[in-house]
């Protein structure tokens, strides 16, 4: 047993003061001259038994009480295994709330209509409000500077939208645990009950890939022999039937995905909401997971410059949205960077675009320092291989920027004349993917004209997704996707000493379909809420107006530089996969971590109720110490005068 | 004690006079008196009341013989008559120290106011009135008297007495038995402070000796009630013996004991032919004698 107000102990130096009173009592008496003694002595020699007993039980009780005061003010702490007469000074308890702010915390909570994240608000100020002695400190999960919380809080107030507010992200739960370990052990908290509020959605633990850092949060636990103590409370959501819409961002091909909890057939109104216009898709969906293609959807919105999909309400309306930028000119911008002014010219007229734009010209020695790269879509790049470690080209292709590569003409021909000594020999394509990508057959069926292709010189372009292969199987063009963006890579150059790639019947194709896509998926500026690069468009407008929506935290349209950008709710959130008790409680291996279900954590406001009952028990024997001191009601006056 | 009180007159209640005047006090047992007046008499007399048929015996006085009966039956009769004289009420006030307690008034000035009052009430009607100290070793007996000075004499005695002796009450009762020969009414004004058992015993002495005793048992209001919310040091007003208490906390017993000591003097008294009175200090004497002179006069009734 310790106590939080060690210094009040010398209140039990109080104890002797009934005792002092009593005799005080005793010289304060008035004297009085009586007649009748023999009664009073008769008297006194009668009731002196029970009233000794009387005197002694009402001194025991003042006594007790004041005992009763003294400890209710010192404030014991009870631990577990500490010796009970250890009467050191305790610090109060720090209780540390860690809320989830995950998207995910807007689903409804189960029973209630509130969403998650109210709910645990209410919990942990009615919290707040039991913890008598202490600080109260909120931790979320986004990563904001813990706040402290009185009692006059009101946590669903406007003022701290911005610090409890629902919001678009995903959550590291125990990355925010580290923090707020690392949060005590700088403040120097020696006792704290740390309570998190979850739920428990598999995506905000990922207990594999966080293994390490919840063994490290279960040493430190376990050091502190139990005066850090860690409670989880779990937070069950609603079983209702509900509807999700996600981007996902799978590879360079986006798509949407609509999950149903329920897999009967349903026929929804998808709505499509662009800058300018408003149109609805009516779906028929007939499985749990529906994907809808992005350029699908897309052609509804041409022209635009953004396109939202709404799903008909149902009660989490959190995951009923998703964003797509999107392109408003149908052309592409390009660049085109050569060694070699034949190649530029035929490079420069395969490449103009559908409005008859042709590409800019840079030289390659500007590449490095130039940022231009910013302002157009697919750079024609030809020389060594080594440029493409270029730190402008990659930061080009990282944002989605893609790249067409052709080989050196001086080097590489010295090179590949030494390898190849049959130049005289003739390369031909011999295989392709006919069915898709940029190879594909045309819409009416015809393949690309590979056949009527001789190549004299080759050179091995980037390694890669080989798209074509020589008749010798090694490859012709290749594919390579680092970030967002994509390089294609050629082995030969469109110059009569190396290819008949030149006459354009294959090359303009590839370039013209490389254009196309590449105005899609560039376009396509669409990140993740809650991500690092969020936090770099923090000075971007929400297209709503809304000033208090931060890309960090809200998914939505921002407009920066000019250009829209879309912030989407991570795909993991709809997730509906859950943590057990079991995995968490593997996880954490320590005997201070609890499975906390009821929230009233009794634990925590045990030692309030030990004070409560000091002070409970202070009255009950004030009570009865009044009970026996009191004197006898007088009776009431009689006429005393009898005859 | 003011000015005006200081006059032995004083210490009669005029308001108990005024109301009291006219009615008879009568004794209710036989008195011996030298005189004729309203009070029974032990032995047989003139007046018009009836007593019994007597036979004649030679000697008598022929004068008293019932001659009609004589005319029937041819025998002597002597028809007899209750003779009525004078009472003799010997007043006794109880000295001890502890008649001077009192709230308001003392015990003992109402005792002596009592007693000038009923003195004169008495002596008014042609009754022979005396006094004594009970418990004062000097000699302050005034015997019984009806002439006129002695109520003066008495009132002098009465109003110079002072409450500062010891406690005698029970020998001085059996010395008050012994020294009045002829039939009396004592009344014995006193707080009774003693062991009952031992009043008792002296009158029944009293009550031997053909004496009628009337006891005037006197309280202060406190002692009835004995209301103290503070610890008190009680002090002993006979001995000086003091004692710490918490009242509250023996009121109770106290209360009960003091009950006991009443009811046992009334009861004995009852058993003895005695009369009882409890009267408290704090109310008018006119009607604290109210019980005695009613209990009178339904005596001269019957």
């Amino acid at each position: 047993m310790s106590f939080l107000q060690p210094v009040a102990l010398f209140g039990f130096i109080l104890v002797i003061a009934p005792i002092l009173i009593h005799l005080l009592n005793r010289l304060r008496h008035r004297r009085q001259e009586w007649a009748a003694m023999r009664f009073l002595l008769r008297a006194r020699e009668k009731s002196s038994k029970s009233t000794k007993l009387r005197h002694w039980l009402t001194l025991l009780l003042r006594m007790l009480a004041l005992i009763c005061l003294t400890l209710l003010i010192a404030q014991p702490v009870f631990h577990q295994g500490e010796s009970w007469l250890s009467f050191t000074g305790q610090k109060p308890v720090t209780l540390v709330c860690v809320l989830d702010r995950s998207a995910s915390m807007e689903r409804i909570a189960k029973g209630t209509t509130s969403s998650l994240r109210k709910l645990s608000l209410n919990k942990i100020l009615s919290l707040s409000k039991k913890q008598d002695n202490g600080r109260v400190v909120l931790f979320e999960t986004t990563g904001s500077s813990p706040l402290i919380i009185d009692q006059k809080l009101a946590l669903d107030g406007p003022s701290i939208e911005s610090f409890l507010g629902p919001t678009d992200t995903s959550a590291n739960l125990p990355g925010t645990l580290k923090n707020v370990f690392g949060w005590l052990e700088r403040e120097s908290i020696s006792n704290a009950r740390i309570c998190i509020f979850s739920d428990l959605q598999s995506s905000s633990w990922k207990l594999s890939q966080n293994a390490v850092t919840l063994q490290e949060l279960a040493r430190d636990l376990e050091q502190r022999k139990g005066k850090w103590k860690l409670q989880l409370c779990p937070l069950e959501t609603t079983s209702l039937s509900n509807r999700s819409i996600s981007l996902r961002p799978q590879k360079r091909t986006p798509y949407f995905l609509i999950e149903r909890s329920e897999t009967g057939e349903e026929l929804i109104s998808l709505e499509i909401q662009s800058e300018a216009t408003r149109s609805y898709l009516d779906l028929n969906l007939t499985s749990a997971r529906t994907i809808l293609n992005s350029s699908l959807i897309s052609e509804f919105c041409k022209d635009q410059n953004w396109l939202s999909l709404s799903l008909p309400n149902d009660l989490s309306l959190f995951d009923n949205k998703a964003y797509l930028t999107l392109s408003r000119s149908n052309s592409t911008v390009s660049a085109i960077s050569t060694e070699n002014e034949l190649v530029e010219r035929i490079l420069r007229a395969a490449a103009q675009n559908k409005e008859g734009k042709k590409p800019m010209i840079k030289k390659l020695e500007d590449a490095s320092n130039d940022s231009d790269w910013k302002h157009f879509d697919l750079w024609l790049l030809q020389g060594n291989l080594s440029i493409l470690s270029n730190s402008s080209i990659q930061a080009f292709i990282n944002e989605g920027g893609a790249v067409l590569h052709f080989p050196s003409t001086t080097i590489e021909e010295a090179k590949e004349g030494k390898r190849n000594p049959m130049d005289s020999e003739l390369f031909s394509v011999t295989q392709w993917n006919e069915n898709q990508g940029i190879l594909a057959n045309s819409s009416s069926g015809h393949s690309l004209p590979f056949s009527f292709l001789k190549i004299k010189k080759r050179q091995t372009p980037l390694e890669g997704e080989a798209l074509a292969f020589y008749q010798d199987g090694k490859p012709f063009l290749t594919k390579k996707e680092i970030g967002k963006g994509i390089i294609y890579s050629f082995s030969t150059l469109p110059l009569e000493t190396w290819s008949n790639l030149e006459n354009g019947f294959v090359l303009v194709p590839i370039i013209q379909r490389i254009l196309s896509t590449t105005k899609t998926l560039s376009t396509m500026n669409f990140y993740a809420c809650g991500n690092e690069d969020a936090k770099r468009f923090q000075n971007a407008v929400p297209i709503t107006g809304d000033k208090s929506e931060t890309p960090f935290l809200h998914a939505g349209i921002y407009l920066k530089n000019g250009k829209y950008f879309a912030f989407n709710r991570p795909a993991p959130e709809t997730d509906p996969e859950r943590i057990t008790q079991k995995e968490m409680k593997s996880s954490i291996l320590s005997e201070h971590f609890e499975w906390q279900r009821d929230p009233n954590l009794t634990a925590l406001s045990q030692n309030s109720e030990n004070w409560k009952l000091f002070l409970l028990l202070g009255i009950l024997l004030l009570l009865a110490e009044t009970y026996f001191s009191l004197p006898a009601a007088p009776k009431h006056k009689q006429a005393v005068h009898e005859f | 004690m003011s000015k005006e009180a200081k006059q032995p007159f004083d210490l009669i209640d005029r308001a108990a006079v005024s109301r009291f005047t006219g009615d008879p006090l009568i004794g209710t047992l036989p008195m011996e008196g030298s005189v004729s007046g309203h009070h029974r008499s032990n032995h047989k007399g003139s007046s018009v009341e009836f007593a019994e048929y007597r036979e004649y015996t030679p000697g008598e006085d022929p004068r008293r013989l019932d001659w009609r009966v004589m005319a029937r039956t041819d025998r002597l009769f002597l028809k007899e008559f209750e003779a009525e004289t004078n009472l003799r009420c010997h007043f006794s006030l109880d000295c001890s120290r502890s008649m001077s307690f009192g709230e308001t008034g003392s015990k003992f000035d109402y005792g002596k106011k009592i007693i000038a009052t009923l003195a004169y009430l008495f002596l008014r009607q042609g009754d022979a009135v005396g006094f004594n100290l009970l418990g004062s070793r000097k000699r302050s007996a005034l015997n019984a008297k009806r002439n006129p000075v002695q109520l003066q004499t008495l009132l002098q005695l009465v109003q110079d007495a002072e409450p500062n002796q010891e406690q005698l009450l029970v020998p001085s009762l059996h010395d008050l038995a012994e020294s009045v020969n002829m039939r009396a009414l004592f009344v014995i004004v006193s707080d009774f402070l003693d062991e009952p058992s031992a009043i008792m015993k002296a009158i029944h002495h009293c009550r031997d000796r053909k004496h009628e005793v009337v006891l005037v048992h006197l309280f202060d209001i406190q002692e009835l009630e004995f209301i103290f919310t503070h610890p008190t040091r009680f002090i002993d007003l006979e001995d000086g013996q003091s004692l710490l208490t918490e009242p509250a906390e023996i009121r109770k017993e106290y209360l009960f004991q003091l009950e006991k000591h009443i009811s046992f003097l009334r009861s004995e008294c009852l058993e003895a032919g005695s009369s009882y009175y409890k009267l408290t200090t704090n109310i008018p004497l006119s009607e604290g004698l109210d019980a005695f002179v009613s209990d009178r006069n339904s005596s001269a009734r019957r």
